[in-house]
């Protein structure tokens, strides 16, 4: 049961073997239909074909053999119209167990020689009315220690042989037939039809009235005995019958119906209608001209029809063959045929078990392998976007952390904001009230730059307020450094409401402060300007610093085209907790990362920077979306400038339907 | 002037007051609160003409106190000075109108600035003049100044064709940037707001007598009449004649 329930399984599952199944079954009706359809056809068409062919075979058969039989007979008859012969038999007659007696006897044998050598019998006796008087066997000398054709024990059946010429005396007033009269009396005796000097094969025997010369047929009392062997219908059953399959079966009757020669040893002697006695026999029937006797065909069209089943069972084995090589060729075929189908389950398998498929080699050009080839390109597409998704992710994943560690920090300042806002404030009051309004300005911004940057609840702003940050930023610095640089922002107001993302040009603004003009005592510039470029605003940050040497600006490119983030850890100088920047930059040695400490070792200063905009540049790809676009051009001894394209977000984007009312 | 400073720091407030009284002598503080109830019964006791307050504060917060003197029919004028700068309230304030929203710390230059605006108003009051304009533009307070200009030309042409577009360029800014200011201020999109304003204006066309539905899809700015119905009906949820009958 497990078993048969395996195959089915295997038949349901494979489609070339269930092809194979059907186209088996199909082509195994359709033979057999046709098979059984031809065999019956076959065998009218054979029977009917047979007969006729036998029919004809018979009739040249016949002839033949008509031939053949008067040949015999007028051999004997020249040997029995010897006129010698017929004296030499009397003489013998009379002078026996003389020595005259026994010359007589030996010239008769030499002259039964004489007429045996010349004819095609193989023995020749003459029997007086005594007994045999004289005999010659063919082979007596040339096969020494043959025994006698005739011998003593066969006195009594030779005297039976001949005796018809003496009983059968017909007066000459009383004679019908004509024929017998003129043809000497012949009579043909198939018995004893085994001689043993001559087992070899049948014998029959013509016995001839020795009338020689003168005498008159019925008062001649010597009988001439000659044999010959039956070989000579055999020539007849080997036209007739055919060797093959045995349906057809060629036999001689005598006058009396009874066998006389026949394939089959053991049919002989018995009469024909046993021979005949199957209803499925038909038997054609030629009469030869003489002794009565009858040529039959027995055409056995049940043995036919078995000897063509037996054909056609042998042709079916063939066919059987034939089909299940052929089907197990057409499976082979179609098994390779659907071996993408097979890669491609097997590789589906693999995605849905997790593991990561290999792409299917291609093997070959048709639909399938198309198909297979497809999928590849979809799998690679899948990998592809995978892989997106996954960097999407680990952004999402860096922007996550970034905002949880703002979220602590912002936790822990938020006491501190407070404290150091309304602090500051009172402080204001106090400058006021001491006539600095100068003092009340920077405070002010400084409250105004703290809170902008405590503040983790609001990550998207307005860019206005962005410009705005950057403004007091700048001004503050620019204050600290006195004639180190000054700035300008030619930012226009109706592209204020631009959604922009919080601290988004700080990295880049510090660079130039911190980096651009270190070491300078006056005339640094920074200018930071906006204007359209097609549907994304263009925000340009320039300043007239030293520029990079070619190592940071590589490492900066590439953290700008790259997409990814080199370092996934939240480092410290973490730019959204821009206070802390602030903080850094407020030091007497700011942001070790990037300050001049480590100006020798480029290596260092890379990663401290660069995590400031690679951090900026993430959450903007991640905020603006694709076609979002930052581009640097740095010059040595000339400056840097920053261009980005931002998009207005698609998720904030809100297409109105043109209407034209 | 007479003015209530309602500020729980002390020192704020004394800053605040020295403030107020160096820059105008008009300016008369006549009470100081510490929070939002004890303010709300200053000002109903003592009808002052401006109120300073702050938003957070203990019982009761500056956005509650404006809502409850309003609450009570008292023309007060409010400027808020604030130690955060939230969206929100800055929403809610100006909703309320008040004057002006300050963050803390406040510089002598912005005192002055509100004052100055404080007396503008005190002055303008006594005009009222007359406007024919702006009344779209009064129903979106805080939009973009570019939003509430789109928002006159809506006023003043509706009854002609009027193309996103070709509005934006007359702006000065992108279409896109156009249609994504507008949304984010109106919170809905431009041609979605024109449509029913136009419907309004087809109410009111028909409210006042109007039959022919014809004429008021024409004097409208639908150039459809079939188009017309199909906007009414979406908007109303009935069609013009059975409005009609409705009046």
């Amino acid at each position: 049961m497990g078993v048969f329930k395996k195959i089915r399984y295997y038949f349901s599952t494979h489609f070339a073997a269930s092809f194979a199944l059907v186209f088996l079954l199909a082509v195994v009706a359709v033979m057999g239909l046709m098979q059984t359809y031809l065999r019956r056809d076959y065998l009218q068409y054979f029977v009917a074909q047979s007969f006729e062919q036998e029919q004809a075979v018979m009739k040249s058969v016949r002839q033949t053999l008509n031939r053949t039989l008067y040949e015999l007979m007028s051999e004997g008859s020249k040997m029995a119209i010897d006129e010698n012969l017929r004296l030499l038999a009397e003489s013998l007659q009379e002078e026996e167990n003389s020595v005259r007696g026994q010359a007589k006897e030996l010239q008769l044998s030499n002259e039964l020689k004489n007429h045996v050598y010349g004819s095609y019998a193989i023995a020749s006796a003459i029997v007086g009315p005594v007994g045999l008087l004289s005999q010659y066997n063919r082979y007596k000398f040339t096969n020494p220690g043959t025994l006698q054709f005739w011998e003593e024990s066969d006195a009594e059946t030779l005297k039976q042989m001949t005796a018809f010429l003496r009983k059968e005396f017909i007066p000459y007033s009383r004679r019908e037939s004509t024929d017998v009269f003129f043809f000497p009396r012949i009579r043909i005796f198939v018995e004893p039809d085994l001689r043993p000097g001559y087992s070899k094969s049948r014998v029959i025997h013509f016995v001839f009235p020795l009338t020689g010369g003168k005498a008159s047929v019925w008062e001649c009392e010597y009988a001439l005995v000659t044999s010959y062997s039956m070989e000579t219908f055999q020539n007849f059953l080997d036209t007739v019958n055919i060797p093959q399959g045995d349906y057809i079966q060629g036999y001689i009757t005598d006058a009396s119906g009874m066998i006389i020669y026949h394939g089959d040893p053991s049919k002989i002697g018995t009469g024909s209608a046993a021979v005949e006695e199957d209803e499925t026999v038909r038997v054609i029937s030629e009469p030869l001209d003489y002794f009565g006797l009858t040529l039959h065909s027995m055409i056995d069209v049940g043995k036919m029809r078995s000897y063509i089943n037996q054909i056609y069972w042998k042709d079916l084995q063939i066919y059987f063959l034939l089909i299940f090589l052929c089907v197990i060729l057409v499976y082979l075929v179609f098994r390779q045929l659907m071996r993408p189908v097979r890669e491609l389950s097997d590789s589906m398998s693999q995605a849905e078990n997790g593991i990561d498929p290999e792409p299917i080699p291609i093997r070959g050009r048709h639909e399938l392998w198309q198909v297979a080839d497809e999928y590849n390109h979809m799998l690679q597409a899948l990998d592809e976007k995978n892989r997106e998704l996954e960097l999407q992710h680990r952004m999402a994943l860096v922007s996550l952390n970034q905002k949880y560690e703002a979220e602590r920090e912002a936790l822990e300042s938020q006491i501190n904001a407070h404290f150091i806002c309304n602090t500051l404030g009172c402080i204001n009051y106090e400058a006021i009230e001491a006539g600095n309004h100068e003092v009340s300005l920077l405070i002010k911004k400084l409250s105004n730059i703290l809170r902008y940057s405590f503040d983790q609840r609001h990550q998207e702003v307005l860019i206005w307020q962005e410009i705005a940050w950057v403004d007091q930023y700048l001004y503050l610095q620019k204050m600290r450094r006195e004639d180190v640089f000054d700035y300008e922002i030619n930012f226009p107001d109706v592209y204020g409401q631009w959604p922009c993302c919080k601290l988004m040009f700080q990295p880049f603004v510090e660079n130039s402060i911190l980096h651009g003009f270190e070491g300078r005592k006056s005339g640094g510039y920074i200018r930071i300007s906006a204007d359209m470029d097609g549907e994304l605003l263009r925000i340009r940050i320039e300043d007239n610093g030293c520029g990079m040497d070619a190592q940071t600006e590589a490492a900066i490119l590439e953290i700008l085209r790259n997409k990814g983030i080199p370092h996934l850890t939240p480092a410290r100088g973490n730019s959204l907790a821009a206070g802390e920047a602030v903080h850094a930059s407020d030091s007497p040695h700011p942001a070790p990362a990037q300050g001049s400490g480590s100006r020798q070792d480029g290596t260092e200063e890379i990663p401290g920077l660069g995590i400031g905009i690679a951090n900026v540049v993430t959450r903007m790809r991640m905020f603006y979306g694709s076609r979002f676009d930052v581009t640097m051009n740095t010059q040595k001894g000339k400056g840097t400038s920053f261009v980005f394209r931002v998009p207005i977000p698609d998720r904030q984007l809100e297409h109105g339907a043109e209407e034209n009312l | 002037m007479r003015i209530v400073i309602v500020e729980d720091e002390k020192r704020a407030a004394r800053g605040l007051r020295n403030l107020l009284t160096a820059i105008s002598e008009d300016a008369e503080i006549v009470a100081e609160a510490s929070d939002g109830i004890e303010a709300f019964e200053q000002i109903r006791r003592l009808k002052p003409d401006v109120v300073f307050t702050d938003i957070r504060m203990e019982y009761m917060d500056g956005i509650a106190l404006i809502k409850a003197v309003r609450e009570n029919g008292f023309d007060v004028k409010f400027v808020i000075i604030s130690a955060y700068e939230e969206f929100e309230y800055a929403r809610q304030a100006l909703h309320l109108g008040v004057v002006d929203y300050l963050v803390k710390p406040v510089t002598e230059e912005e005192v002055r600035g509100v004052w100055k605006q404080l007396c503008a108003d005190r002055q303008s009051a006594g005009k009222k003049g007359s406007r024919v304009h702006g009344l779209l533009r009064e129903q979106y307070p805080q939009a973009h100044p570019l939003v509430q200009k789109a928002m006159d030309i809506i006023e003043s042409s509706y009854a002609t064709r009027i193309s996103q577009k070709e509005l934006a360029e007359n702006l000065g800014i992108t279409a896109e940037y156009f249609s994504y200011l507008f949304s984010k201020d109106a919170k809905e999109s431009f041609s979605r707001f024109l449509r029913r304003y136009r419907i309004r204006k087809a109410k009111e066309l028909m409210e006042a007598g109007e039959t022919s539905a014809e004429q008021v899809a024409y004097q409208t700015g639908f150039s459809d009449v079939k188009y017309f119905y199909k906007c009414f009906k979406e908007e109303t949820g009935v069609n013009p004649g059975e409005y009609r009958k409705s009046i």
